[in-house]
């Protein structure tokens, strides 16, 4: 049981770790092209 | 010596090939002593130009004629032969075969130059025997490109003597540069067993090299006479040329096109040579040849999935390029009465997906090691399936009025925003990475990892597969759907850096944990099912297809111009066909081209046994 469990973790912690770098380059990416992360209409 | 006589008789045999290129003066400015244009520049400025006319000012010594308005009367005749039609389909033949040839050499370059970094002569033999099966198809080239302009000076002799007074320079030098890649590829397959090590090895690599050179330039020169008739440049609008053929060459949509066409062209190239090698398997008759043709098979796969990762970037960039150059011919591509070929694109590039991730699975079984693997494709399948779905689902249907009420209104209203672009960029992005991943399990196949936190790194790595595709997802749901126009098209950009991250990521990660790896069993090429081989013949017959079709729309968006606004087309056939009549036209040319295809396989075979002496 004790794999499954560790894997699990740090499955769940990479997605975190992963998703909020993407998030960054989103921001980046963005911004180079002259918009805001969050649409404001 | 005879090494240094070998180089010395090279070197000069270029230095005349080369003399007809030297430019006699600078090569497409105005003619002898004629100055530049007043106010000429990359943008030709009509109103100075008209002015100096007006005024007696400078002019050329060479008066350029505006386009011609030609009228019926202007298009010869001849009793059953439909003009569009002879030109078409020897324009499609060339352009086929030239791809082919063109992208050959590229990828024999690069596995000749693998095969001597890693001193292994089965790259060699297996780049040999590449170039051998695009040899017999070059000549069958030139004979189609002879085809295709004895067919324009016969039927649009005023086209063609339009576009000829503007690039009748670059013409010369395409019929030079031909010349040049001619003694390339000969000097190259000729040469390849006299000059197979030392110093003549690295010289027989330095042809390989100007073939290629001299190929991509001549690509690139006839991408500038067929993107200028989609978005002219250095022509004022009455199509009076600006005396300068670089303002004509750089049109807007040159280097979007030169872009696409030299990555499909490798995509494409690999995939028939890949028929070639399922040709070889299915006929060979020892386990030996079976193993070799596998393997040939093997990488000429990996080439065309590997090019045709980028292809789809490079298609946005030049249908970007379109709607920026004409809003016009931008809607009459996706919006308008072509927007059903690209359904059918849809479904068969889903079909080259498909056909890829096939064969990588079947591939798994070359090893024990593959069985471990085997229980997750039938989720990358459902996955790929799903996206290839939405991948080609259609936005505006054609519906009776009867269906239209029982719909509630003319898009579906579960359905209908998946036949939107923004849906479109998510499915194709996650089908990116699963085909990744289908290769990324066929490569773990063969090894087992030594390293102790292989669990962890695979947590690590599905995790980065997970996280990629939720961005993806997010940014084609949010940006696609909740925002306007600009941040839809934005958000794309961002779609496509996650999906090469995730790629680059997923190899740093994938080179550590398998460090040192030990086999899982014994790799056996050969040992694949004869279905598999169908998928590399079916990737070859889409790939075909596909170009067909997506080639006739670039060149049907113009309407009925032969000169997209400069010089209308005034022909008895200057209307677009329907859609039914161009597929009927592309299926016939793809089933002409595979059926001669096939005989260049059935000859480079007849000569195959004489040459494997060599090996």
């Amino acid at each position: 049981m004790e794999l499954p469990v560790r894997f699990a973790v740090s499955f769940i912690a990479a997605v975190a770790v992963f998703l909020a770098l993407f998030l960054i380059m989103d921001v980046l990416i963005l911004n180079a092209l002259g918009l805001s992360f969050i649409f404001r209409g | 010596m005879k090494k240094s006589s070998a180089f010395l008789s090279f070197v000069l045999l270029f230095v005349f090939l080369f003399l007809p290129l030297l430019p006699s003066h600078a090569g497409g400015e105005p003619l002898q002593g004629a100055e530049p244009l007043q106010g000429a520049g990359p943008v030709f400025d009509y109103s100075v130009d008209a002015q100096a006319s007006a005024e007696g000012g400078v002019k050329p010594a060479f008066a350029f004629p505006s386009a011609k308005r030609l009228k019926a009367g202007d298009y010869p005749q001849m009793n059953g032969v439909n003009p569009r039609l002879a030109v078409w389909l020897a324009a499609q033949m060339h352009l086929w075969f030239a791809a082919f040839v063109l992208a050959v050499p590229i990828f024999v370059f690069i596995i000749e130059f693998a095969g001597i970094v890693r001193k292994d002569g089965r790259y060699d033999r297996m780049a040999y025997e590449f170039i051998r099966v695009s040899l017999t198809a070059y000549s069958i080239t030139a004979v189609t490109g002879g085809l295709f302009l004895f067919s324009l000076i016969v039927f649009y002799p005023g086209l063609l003597s339009y576009l000829t007074a503007i690039f009748g320079g670059s013409m010369l030098i395409y019929a030079g540069l031909f010349l040049v890649e001619s003694a390339c590829l000969y000097i190259y397959y000729y040469g390849w067993h006299a000059m197979k090590s030392g110093d003549l090895k690295l010289l027989h690599l330095g042809v390989g090299l100007l073939l290629n050179l001299s190929g991509t330039a001549l690509m690139f020169i006839a991408n500038a006479w067929a993107t200028f008739m989609m978005s002219p440049s250095g022509v004022d609008p009455a199509g009076v040329f600006d005396g300068n053929v670089w303002h004509a060459v750089q049109n807007r949509l040159w280097m979007p096109m030169n872009v696409h066409r030299f990555i499909a062209n490798v995509s494409y190239g690999a995939s028939i040579v890949g028929a070639y090698a399922a040709y070889s398997f299915l006929s060979a008759r020892t386990k030996k040849e079976r193993a070799r043709y596998d393997w040939m098979g093997y990488t000429a796969s990996f080439i065309s999935i590997a090019a045709l990762l980028p292809l789809p970037f490079a298609g946005y960039w030049l249908t970007a390029e379109i709607y920026g150059y004409s809003q016009q011919m931008g809607i009459t591509l996706m919006g308008g009465s072509f927007g059903w070929l690209f359904i059918i694109q849809a479904v068969i590039i889903g079909a080259l997906f498909l056909s890829a991730n096939y064969y990588l699975w079947c591939g798994m079984l070359r090893s024990p090691g593959g069985q471990r693997y085997l229980k997750y494709v039938k989720y990358i399948a459902f996955v790929l399936f799903a996206c290839f779905l939405v991948w080609f689902t259609p936005h505006t249907l054609i519906l009776r009025p009867s269906e239209m009420k029982a719909l509630g209104g003319p898009y579906h209203p579960l359905l209908g925003p998946l036949g939107l672009m923004p849906a479109k960029n998510t499915a194709v992005n996650i089908m990116l990475i699963f085909t990744y991943l289908s290769f990324l399990l066929y490569r773990r196949a063969g090894k087992t990892s030594v390293v102790k936190w292989a669990k962890t790194g695979d947590a690590a790595e599905a995790a980065l597969f997970a996280a990629g595709v939720v961005n993806i997802v997010f940014l084609g749901v949010y940006y696609g759907y909740f925002t306007n126009t600009v941040y839809k098209v934005s958000s794309s950009a961002a779609q496509v850096a996650t999906t090469i991250s995730v790629i680059a990521v997923s190899v740093i990660i994938e080179s550590r944990i398998f460090k040192n790896s030990v086999s899982s069993g014994p790799f056996e090429w050969g040992k694949m099912p004869a279905r598999s081989q169908y998928a590399l013949f079916l990737l070859a017959v889409s790939f075909t297809w596909l170009m067909g079709l997506m080639g006739y729309v670039r060149s049907a968006i113009r309407g009925r111009w032969h000169v997209f606004s400069i010089m209308k087309d005034g022909s008895p056939d200057a209307f677009t066909p329907a859609i039914g009549y161009a597929a009927k036209v592309v299926s016939s040319g793809t089933v002409i081209f595979m059926a001669v295809i096939i005989f260049i396989f059935w000859l480079s075979r007849l000569t195959g046994g004489k040459d494997n002496g060599h090996e």
